[in-house]
């Protein structure tokens, strides 16, 4: 089941999508990174957006997070436009959102137990502050960390610890929408499979929809439900995630297979974009 | 004819360029004071930074007032004995220090020790996506990064300077009447002659506007820092440099509008 129009399929969807996304388009200069973005990310599924270095994949996901604006192009989170809301009700949008940025960029002048309790207060977390404290020892069990990480500085830690303290700060306030921007770069197999594993529990254990930014494809089969790719600006090819190593589409394909050979020129692979601030 | 035109044409880029660089970091500066005005206070933040912009700054500042009043009493003897006018020096020395060199000299120290310094904290969260995680956590990271340490460059310059005065003061006196044989009671005569609550106050207004400049420039250089380390010691570098400049601008316009009139 895959499709080459986005639009088409989401005619066909009988539920609202979590997030919709039409048109979106950003430049830099006269650089055209996102060239109309067509996109629906289910409710209480995972979905992964693939794509080469450069392409805009996080860009795409800063535009989701009002980290950047786009120049044209509607962003909704169930039916709402967060691009026209308020500054106040588009701050209330990203309390129901959690991210694990791919550096984890975890506050480096706080011990670990404070970024996640930072995570719990950002979020409106009631309770006092022993309850709080509870609360994020909790999170970082969630996450497989014991109470030793708590008091250790972020720089103590490896990265794939990093990740799991990010991803605890992620979860704090207990979010229903989670992203993640390449959440197993840099990390060994088995802590990317760990990593995984904490993904795929949120979407089925919370019930949470989750957005993926990936070029892992083990990573991107083994968690997603759905998945997309993302190449020359646009949604190319999106479908069930169990098809993405088999997609039929020759752009995919060459991506997902690692060929050196086909549709994508190798000098498009290499220029990172410029996401600015 | 391009020969002719093209230093209109980087003129014209010059002067553009430094407009919509004022008006960006204008833009930035209200949006720093505004966060004032907005719910939550951080004021442990607001504390710490003072402590770090004002209490860790006192032995630098301290040392620069000391050797600096000593030296102007050493000079102006030098210089005023020519004229058997050795006991103006007192009243040289706190003139001096209260009106220009405290809050000059502070200044160019804060901006080296604290401009750089904030530039470089706030530049490696920039680039290590910290302050894109403070906006995904919900938090204005212009009120929870910028807005404090501005308060606290305000607050603590004035502090500082103070100091400096009564310091620098103390530097003239020690040499004059340690080395140069002036008697106590007649340089300390001479000085209270010579000191105008008004050329204080001035003096502490100076102050209070350099540490918001210096605080500003800073966060702004930090926050709109980007290109990894390198970006960040750039960013470093331009606070002070500007910083730097700017308070000597500001210096002579705040002295002209105050002394000249």
């Amino acid at each position: 089941m895959t499709t080459s129009s986005p639009i088409a399929r989401q005619d066909t969807m009988t539920d609202q999508p979590r997030l919709r996304i039409r048109g979106l388009k950003k430049s830099f200069g006269d650089r055209t990174v996102l060239n109309g973005i067509d996109l629906d990310v289910p409710a209480g599924k995972s979905t992964v957006i693939i794509g080469g270095s450069g392409n805009g994949k996080s860009l795409l996901l800063r535009c989701i997070l009002g980290l950047i604006e786009p120049d044209e192009g509607i962003i909704e989170i169930d039916g709402e436009n967060i691009l026209r809301a308020s500054r106040r009700r588009r701050e209330a949008l990203l309390g129901r959102i959690g991210m694990l940025f791919q550096n984890a960029a975890l506050f480096d002048s706080m011990s670990v137990l404070d970024n996640i309790l930072f995570g719990l207060q950002a979020k409106g977390s009631g309770g006092s502050r022993k309850e709080q404290e509870q609360e994020a020892l909790n999170l970082l069990s969630r996450v497989g960390l014991g109470a030793h990480v708590a008091p250790l500085n972020p720089a103590e830690l490896s990265g794939g610890m990093q990740k799991r303290v990010g991803l605890a700060r992620a979860l704090a306030g207990r979010p229903d929408i989670l992203f993640f921007d390449e959440p197993t770069t840099g990390l060994d197999p088995i802590m990317s499979a760990v990593i995984d594993g904490l993904i795929s529990s949120c979407v089925t254990r919370l019930g949470s929809t989750a957005l993926t930014i990936t070029h892992d494809m083990t990573s991107a089969t083994r968690i997603g439900d759905h998945a997309a790719m993302l190449y020359g600006g646009k949604i190319i090819w999106q479908g069930p995630a169990s098809t993405l190593m088999d997609s039929g589409n020759p752009i995919v394909d060459q991506f997902t297979h690692g060929r050196r050979e086909g549709p994508i020129p190798t000098s498009s692979m290499t220029a990172s974009s410029s996401t600015g601030n | 004819m391009r020969a002719l035109t093209l230093p209109f044409i980087l003129l014209g880029r010059g002067v553009l360029g430094g407009l919509r660089h004022a008006g960006a970091l204008s833009l930035f500066a209200l949006r720093g004071l505004a966060g004032v005005l907005r719910l939550p206070f951080h004021g442990q933040i607001i504390l710490s930074c003072l402590l770090e912009i004002g209490f860790l700054s006192l032995p630098v500042v301290a040392l620069t007032a000391i050797f600096s009043g000593a030296v102007i009493a050493l000079q102006s003897y030098t210089g005023f004995s020519h004229y058997h006018a050795q006991n103006a020096i007192g009243g040289i020395v706190v003139m001096s220090i209260t009106k220009e060199l405290g809050p000059v000299l502070a200044g160019l120290m804060v901006a080296g020790r604290i401009g750089a310094a904030i530039a470089a904290q706030i530049g490696a969260m920039r680039v290590t996506d910290q302050i894109d995680a403070l906006s995904t956590l919900a938090t204005d990271p212009v009120k929870y990064l910028v807005t404090p340490r501005l308060i606290a460059g305000i607050l603590a310059l004035p502090f500082l300077v103070l100091v400096a005065d009564i310091l620098g003061v103390a530097g003239g006196f020690i040499v004059a009447v340690g080395k140069l044989g002036f008697s106590p009671a007649l340089y300390m005569h001479t000085t209270f002659a010579s000191l105008h609550s008004h050329d204080v106050l001035v003096g502490l207004l100076k102050a209070a506007v350099f540490g918001f400049l210096i605080t500003l420039l800073g966060c702004y250089e930090g926050y709109h820092s980007r290109g990894g380390a390198e970006g960040v010691g750039r960013a470093a570098t331009a606070t002070v440099v500007a910083s730097s400049i700017l308070i000597l601008a500001f210096d002579y316009l705040l002295t002209d509008l105050f002394f000249t009139a």
